[in-house]
């Protein structure tokens, strides 16, 4: 977890898209609850911010699967000398399972949206549609829509305890939020 | 499926029934007129024996595609002389499906079928004209929402065969036909939903001796 990487500090495009991907995620669970709660009476703008959260999913996909991919390269900072091997292992661990929250949460959102029994299309920034790669599934529908609601929730969750462990670690005096928002100790 | 809607057999008619595989049908639309002739059948068609769809464009992006569950209808059916048809059908405006709870609400609040005041959807013809042997517009009244219109639908018998597994005839008609929901006072959701509803009815008839029992 953040408080915990000290040294190099990050490349600028992993400092971007953490930056972005926590934005793309507030924007995408705000208007998540806005969009669900309207009701089909304003058809029109219910319609054109599902299409909104949508794109922002498949965009924050996109971005968390180039960061695994900048991850694997290597490139990124070592642990802090003082963090014990047991709060290494739950940061590690607490890093794969917001990678893995951000992976899954997009994908089951996908697949609800493919497999809804009332067929909606998927514009890709309102514009570039977006293949629906199974068919309509009322089981699989089933499945995936409260699945996809429920890891978005845990996402939020643990994108907050996130945040809070890595403001904390900098008002003792950590580096580690400075480095990433500003790329310098 | 084979079940079979109920016959009443009017002067010395074929045997007929209705039979229904899950497909369509609202024979509802057919052939219109007055005193049956000789050769007129007379069939009680409902969704057991056929389906009535309907689809609506949205934003000229997508179609959204619904049904109705429940429908009853009388027809009066002869082939030799199809103007001599008669068709009056009733659907059950709350059982509109469309694969979302809150679309069918929506279906049934008072900016759409307003189904608390008025629960049926229903259509009489006036006249049959025939285009062809198989081929024929249906010219008759559509009351939606307490407001009544001329409307005219467009069938054709797709097939008629004998089944030999069924040791019958059966008949299959495909009704078409589109329909301005504003006329009927229906003008929600205009920036969205288009004007112009697409019919589709599908009847699935079954005709012969074997129907006799059907019921």
């Amino acid at each position: 977890m953040p408080g915990d990487e000290v040294a190099r500090g990050w490349t600028r495009a992993q400092r971007w898209t953490h930056w972005l991907t926590a934005a793309l995620v507030t924007a995408a669970i705000a208007v998540a609850v806005v969009m669900v709660r309207l009701p089909l009476s304003e058809l029109r703008q219910k319609f054109w911010l599902y299409q909104i959260h949508k794109s922002i999913g498949l965009i924050v996909l996109a971005i968390v699967l180039s960061r695994l991919a900048l991850r694997a390269t290597g490139r990124r900072p070592g642990w802090s000398d003082t963090l014990s091997a047991l709060r290494r292992r739950l940061a590690a661990g607490g890093h794969a399972t917001l990678y893995g929250l951000l992976v899954l949460v997009p994908t089951l959102g996908y697949l609800t949206a493919a497999s809804a029994p009332f067929q909606v299309p998927t514009l890709f920034l309102g514009v570039v549609a977006v293949p629906h790669v199974v068919a309509p599934d009322p089981t699989l529908y089933a499945l995936v829509r409260p699945g996809h609601v429920i890891a978005a929730t845990l996402l939020g969750v643990l994108a907050l305890g996130h945040a809070a462990i890595a403001i904390a670690a900098h008002r003792r005096g950590n580096p580690m939020l400075r480095r990433m928002w500003a790329g310098t100790a | 499926m084979t079940s079979r809607s109920r016959r009443r057999p009017r002067r010395g008619s074929l045997k007929a029934g209705i039979f229904a595989g899950g497909l369509s049908l609202f024979a509802g639309l057919c052939l219109a007129t007055a005193a049956p002739s000789v050769g007129a059948e007379q069939y009680v068609v409902d969704q057991r024996f056929g389906t009535i769809d309907f689809s609506v464009d949205q934003l000229g992006i997508f179609a959204a595609h619904g049904s109705f569950r429940t429908f009853r209808g009388d027809l009066l059916l002869d082939f030799a002389q199809s103007e001599k048809s008669h068709v009056e059908v009733d659907v059950d405006a709350g059982s509109a499906d469309m694969a979302m709870a809150d679309a069918e609400a929506m279906l049934r609040s008072p900016s759409y079928f307003d189904v608390d005041r008025y629960p049926r959807i229903h259509f009489a013809s006036a006249g049959i004209e025939p285009l062809g042997p198989t081929h024929f517009l249906i010219h008759g009244a559509l009351q939606i929402r307490g407001v009544t219109k001329p409307e005219t639908l467009d069938a054709t018998l797709v097939d008629r065969h004998h089944d030999a597994a069924l040791n019958a005839d059966v008949a299959n008609f495909v009704v078409k036909g589109d329909l301005h929901r504003s006329a009927f006072g229906m003008v929600a959701n205009e920036d969205f939903i288009s004007d112009t509803i697409s019919l589709l009815i599908r009847i699935h008839l079954l005709l012969g001796a074997s129907a006799r029992a059907g019921g």
